[in-house]
């Protein structure tokens, strides 16, 4: 049951990802990408990481996506833009040959990792135990990464106005 | 506890990283190429939720959730600058944005 899950899940993802990759028309490719990430939603809450399973769904499937669509509308390339854009197979096979190359070495190093699942202890992966990590050891990091949405949007506004 | 075993989910996440890899070697339009940054974001982040599994460490799944903040903030900037790029240029073509090289 597990197992079917997991295999299903990943075939769903990598093949979004190869979908993603490949189109010529952005939305495809945004709307592929989506789906992706919720396959890997999927995987995190195979991990128990419940609150990591709603994160990515709300964040990453949810804002960043839209995100991303909102600007393909608001940028509303047309066949003429988009017809330099496509798949250049050869520079694609290229980078593709050296990432194959790149996975299948890093395949073969991680090969030895061991799959021995301990039980876990109650609650793990909830937002009460992710929460006490958070607010407790990684109290700093948590603030600066408070201070770096802050200087994102600022940034994204100074960009967004209107050059003088 | 999950029905396949660590290496299995470490495997995935490296298959994914490299697809996104090839997606921002090879590709010309700027905006499939944030995707891809994405998508290699997200192998990590799969390979990290993992590790937390198997040591039982919430850590790591902080950390995971400060790359979803440091995504969410990179796709935004990112964007911002694409679209002012696009204003200048009219196109998101990444062989049109090379000013710097010349």
């Amino acid at each position: 049951m597990g197992a079917v899950m997991f295999w299903s899940l990943a075939l769903i993802s990598v093949a979004a990802a190869g979908v993603a990759i490949t189109r010529r028309n952005p939305l495809a490719s945004a709307l592929a990408l989506a789906v992706c990430l919720i396959a890997v939603a999927g995987l995190f809450a195979m991990l128990s990481a419940h609150l990591l399973f709603i994160l990515q769904i709300l964040v990453y499937a949810g804002a960043v996506v839209v995100l991303i669509v909102f600007v393909i509308m608001l940028l509303n390339l047309g066949d003429a833009d988009l017809r330099t854009m496509g798949v250049q197979w050869g520079r694609f096979a290229i980078a593709g040959a050296v990432c194959l190359l790149g996975c299948v070495a890093t395949l073969r190093a991680t090969r030895g990792i061991p799959g021995l699942w301990r039980p876990e202890p109650p609650g793990f992966g909830t937002a009460g135990a992710v929460g006490e990590a958070l607010f407790g050891r990684h109290l700093i990091s948590f603030e600066l990464i408070g201070l770096i949405l802050l200087v994102g949007i600022l940034g994204a506004v100074v960009l967004a106005k209107k050059g003088e | 506890m999950p029905a396949v075993s660590l290496g299995h989910f470490v495997a995935l996440s490296i298959v994914l990283f490299f697809m996104g890899a090839v997606g921002v070697l090879s590709r010309k339009n700027a905006l499939i190429v944030l995707m891809s940054i994405e998508l290699m974001l997200n192998a990590a982040n799969l390979a990290i939720a993992a590790f937390a599994r198997y040591w039982l460490q919430a850590d790591g799944q902080v950390i995971v959730f400060f790359v979803i903040a440091i995504a969410a903030v990179e796709a935004a900037i990112g964007l911002a600058i694409l679209v002012e790029i696009f204003r200048l240029r009219r196109s998101v073509d990444l062989e049109a944005m090379s000013s710097m090289r010349e």
